[in-house]
């Protein structure tokens, strides 16, 4: 398995992931579980099966193409573990493997096709899940990136060994930290992570000189409340966050969810007012904040 | 007989219908016997080339044109620009139009100096060239006497009226208002003489001499809406197809830029105007200034659908190729929409008919050997024979257009002058012909299910697939699905359908080749057409799951939501040389948050296309919300302007099929 990865996705020509035109590659498996998520496929580092209702045309529970795959069947393997060979040749793409397996050589060759549009700063964003989970695997690649000089950032929740936040500040132009919640009971039960080791990674990052940006998903009742803002605010005083990114959510992964066979926690939006107003908190306190908007 | 038409309004009308239809017709390549007889039915007469008695007619026709047509001398902005709709000559053969003027000749040169020239040489062209000047003057001096004696106007503004017009006899342009004046003048005379989609050139090269002052920009604003008046009747198939198409900037032989004050101008000017005609072909390269192209990106935000993209680092070389000398190549200028051609010395009727792709496809499933193929090379070799047949027709039909005079363009085409012979009749430097193509997407895509579906995961076998297409997917809407849900065919990053599309461009091209029209010219083809809803509309299913009658993608486009980049690479992957040239048009549809926010990028992105090599581009910014509340209240928005196929126009003029066309790649678009 050395050097290969498990990607789910290549968004070509994003436009939020970092300067200029962007390719964001995002890679399976989190050391985080947000009941929030709007990436639910990229939690499990395992390749799963998911399952598109919408494009299967099985009627009276049999497939029309494929013999033996019935919609309950394929119903019943959503989200389950996707062995090597084990995938159903469903030609409607209906259940599919959530990721796909690259290596290093093959995936540099398919991001290179978007090479002429990262000028003026473009160039590669690996996202996830949490991209720094196979930063030892992707090293050739980010090396080869680099000596050609393309651009490369990271959107990390830092909840990772320090060596492999070591080995992001090597390569990376700019980070993209997220930022979720900081007290640390709250952020074990719900999220299944140790705030010291996002502190700590935070600390390193800040000491390193790479720029980088904490992004904030805001999010009733787990990120958006006073007590959290407020851990929030004091980090970003400690770490001397000069950019901050705020969003609000609007349960973006449902689908996702729903195509897993999970079922999705349900999150209260938080108002544009609220945002505007947040964004007003944060910004007077000599950030500069930008408003998200995701759709 | 005398061939003057001067018609009333209501019988104007139904002649103008009757033009609409015939064009329609014209453009649907069919090669149908009955509409051929209908429409061509001196084809079959031999031409006659003797010139006196032969000429004699036409410049009768048009004399009489610019005598009895009436004139209406209220001054637009101080300029003079009249067409008398109701005064058209009637011509019994193909005209010719769309090709742009070469107004250097009138901006550079006047009528006297014209007449000198043709006095040198003495033939049958000269002699009638002198005739024409002749009549041209008397109209001129028409015109000016009847502003003398309009008393109605302002005395100031008249003597310059005047004063700009007499001009044009002896002298050479002084002024850019001279200058615009004298395009006016020669405009409205081909208009009034018959021609149509008359395309105006490259307005920052003509102007360059002219120092630009204080007033420029405010002239050239009215000289633009001067130009969009008779908007319905200048019109040809939809409202909106004027052909008025201005080519800004582009690559010299050295390899510089041209770009200069006028380029800017003019297209802030129209960026001002919001006005759907006249529209824009910007030339572009990597060697051109930043500042040039985000000016076009700002217009291309406007969502007016202008400018239009023209990549002179692809588009010279394959002109090269073709056979147009080094000078030509590097100054051409395109018909109405985007073909192609040296302005000022060449015939290039490039836009006569088109490959039906799609009809094509079409054909090989209706063969009875279709059902018989064992691999996928057979199927293909099939429809390569089927394509080589459809293409000798339109070969056939080329050779049987019949030319009506045109002494207008023949008079300032100096080789016309030095052979003797009218444009018509091979008098130009160059004469080529041009076809466009519809349905290759569709084509591309049937093939690659065919190879997939059928030869490789053999989901279905050709028998099964010739019952589903017959019966138009009539209870068998999961093949339908089957067919449409690929996102790796026509227009996406897949080798395997570049590589398609790459192997039916060349061996179109292959059939082409050879030809040679009467004059000697050749032919040249291209990926764009104005018939993905005409020739949509008499095709039968095809197995990329569109249904009998729907319509081709437009130009080339994917009809998914994918990345504006992958489209662009896939058509910088495409080839273009030679007789591939003919207009080859990537049509995005871009969601504003991109274009209006995000505008460094949206720069980025045009910058890294230009590079990646698409020959040309156009863009629609496009909000599906309000296309279909325009749809159900055009009275709300009245001046919503569109990307048609070549050209924008207003939303509430365009037919319907080609409002549903937008509003569902728009939704595509927004991923709803």
């Amino acid at each position: 398995m050395s050097g290969e990865l498990y990607v789910s996705n290549i968004q070509r020509m994003s436009l939020h992931d970092g300067p200029g035109i962007r390719t964001t590659v995002f890679l399976k498996g989190c050391s985080l579980h947000c009941p929030w998520c709007a990436n639910p496929e990229n939690m499990d580092v395992e390749n799963q099966l998911w399952f598109d209702e919408s494009r299967c045309v099985g009627s009276n529970e049999r497939c029309i193409f494929i013999k033996g795959c019935g919609r309950m069947i394929a119903r019943d393997r959503r989200g389950a573990v996707c062995m090597e060979n084990d995938i159903l040749k469903c030609p409607m793409h209906a259940l599919k493997p959530v990721a796909r397996m690259y290596d290093v050589g093959k995936l540099e060759q398919k991001i290179n096709q978007d090479r002429h549009y990262w000028m003026n700063g473009g160039g590669v964003t690996f996202s996830g899940g949490e991209p720094l989970l196979q930063i030892v695997r992707l090293e050739p690649l980010l090396e080869s990136l680099s000596r050609s000089g393309v651009d490369i950032c990271f959107e990390s929740a830092m909840f990772v060994p320090e060596r492999l936040v070591r080995i992001a500040l090597k390569y990376a132009s700019r980070l993209y930290i997220d930022m979720k919640i900081l007290d640390p009971e709250e952020c074990l039960r719900y999220l299944g992570g140790d705030v010291k080791v996002y502190l700590r990674n935070m600390e390193i990052v800040a000491s390193s000189g790479v720029p980088f940006i904490v992004r904030i998903p805001l999010i009733r009742p787990y990120t958006y409340q006073e007590q959290n803002i407020c851990l929030m605010e004091k980090a970003m005083d400690r770490y001397c966050v000069p950019y901050v990114e705020i969003f609000s959510c609007h349960n973006l992964g449902d689908k996702k969810y729903a195509m897993l066979g999970k079922r999705s926690t349900h999150c209260c939006n938080v108002t544009e007012m609220e945002l505007q107003a947040l964004a007003e908190r944060f910004a007077s306190g000599g950030r500069t904040v930008r408003v998200l908007r995701l759709r | 007989m005398d061939l003057l038409l001067l018609m009333k309004n209501s019988r104007l009308n139904q002649y103008r219908r009757c033009l609409k239809k015939y064009r329609q017709k014209d453009i649907r390549m069919s090669g149908t016997s009955k509409r051929q007889a209908m429409l061509h039915s001196v084809a079959r007469v031999k031409p006659v080339y003797s010139y006196p008695e032969k000429l004699g007619g036409k410049i009768k026709q048009i004399i009489r044109v610019l005598e009895k047509a009436k004139l209406n001398t209220e001054l637009s902005y101080g300029f003079l620009y009249s067409i008398d709709e109701t005064c058209i000559p009637h011509n019994k053969n193909r005209v010719i139009g769309n090709i742009p003027f070469d107004y250097s000749r009138v901006i550079d040169g006047s009528i006297c100096q014209y007449r000198e020239k043709c006095k040198k040489v003495r033939n049958a062209v000269s002699e009638r060239n002198l005739t024409l000047l002749k009549a041209i003057e008397d109209y001129l001096d028409r015109i000016c006497t009847q502003l003398e004696n309009d008393k109605k106007l302002n005395e100031c503004e008249k003597r310059a009226a005047i004063g700009r017009l007499k001009s044009m006899k002896e002298s050479e342009a002084q002024t850019l208002e001279d200058a615009i004046q004298r395009i006016l003048f020669w405009n409205q005379i081909f208009w009034q003489c018959g021609h149509t989609l008359n395309g105006l050139g490259r307005l920052d090269k003509l102007f360059a001499r002219f120092p630009l002052t204080d007033t420029s920009g405010q002239s050239l604003s009215h000289f633009l809406e001067i130009l969009h008046r008779y908007y319905n009747f200048k019109s040809s198939v939809i409202l909106g197809d004027t052909g008025q198409i201005i080519i800004l900037g582009g690559t010299g032989e050295d390899g510089t830029y041209f770009v200069n004050e006028y380029t800017y101008v003019i297209m802030e000017c129209l960026k001002k105007l919001k006005l759907p005609d006249p529209k824009i072909l910007l030339r572009v390269s990597r060697n051109m200034p930043d500042k040039l192209l985000r000016l076009a990106a700002d217009y291309i935000a406007e969502g007016t659908g202008s400018p239009l993209l023209s990549n002179d680092d692809v588009v010279i070389p394959a002109l090269k190729e073709f056979g147009y000398l080094d000078s030509d190549a590097c100054n051409y200028g395109v018909s109405a929409c985007w073909e192609p051609l040296s302005i000022g010395n060449s015939l290039e009727q490039n836009n006569l008919t088109g490959v039906e792709f799609g009809q094509v496809l079409v054909s090989m499933i209706d063969d009875g050997r279709f059902k018989e193929c064992k691999t996928f090379e057979d199927v293909l070799k099939l429809y390569l024979e089927k394509l080589d047949g459809h293409i000798k027709s339109i070969l056939s039909h080329l050779d049987g257009i019949v030319w009506e005079q045109a002494p207008l363009f023949t008079l300032f085409w100096q080789d016309c002058l030095e052979k003797g012979l009218d444009i018509t009749e091979g008098g130009a430097k160059y004469n080529n012909y041009g076809i466009l193509s519809a349905g290759i997407s569709s084509a591309v895509d049937s093939l690659l299910n065919i190879r997939h579906y059928v030869f490789e995961q053999k989901l279905l076998d050709l028998d099964g697939l010739c019952d589903i297409l017959h019966k138009n997917y009539e209870g068998a809407s999961e093949f339908q699905q089957l067919f449409i849900q690929r996102s790796d065919g026509f227009g996406s990053g897949s080798d395997e359908a570049i590589d398609l599309t790459v192997r039916i461009m060349d061996e179109t091209q292959k059939r082409i080749s050879s030809y040679r029209n009467r004059f000697g010219g050749r032919v040249k083809f291209g990926l764009s057409s104005q018939g993905y809803v005409t020739s949509g509309k008499k095709t039968g299913a095809t197995a990329d799951g569109r249904k009998n009658g729907d319509p081709f993608a437009t130009h080339i486009s994917r009809s998914d939501n994918g990345s504006p980049i992958e489209i662009m690479r896939f058509a910088g992957k495409l080839c273009y040389a030679g007789g591939r040239a003919n207009g080859n048009v990537v049509d995005v549809m871009l969601q504003s948050s991109l274009v209006k926010e995000e505008k460094d990028r949206f720069l980025d992105y045009l910058k890294a296309s230009i590079q990646a090599g698409f020959f040309q581009a156009q863009f629609n910014v496009l909000s599906y919300q309000q296309l279909v509340d325009a749809k159900a209240h055009p009275d709300r928005y009245p001046n919503l302007i569109v990307r048609v196929w070549g050209f924008s126009a207003y939303f509430r003029d365009v037919p319907e099929e080609y409002q549903d066309v937008l509003i569902r790649r728009a939704k595509e678009c927004e991923g709803i």
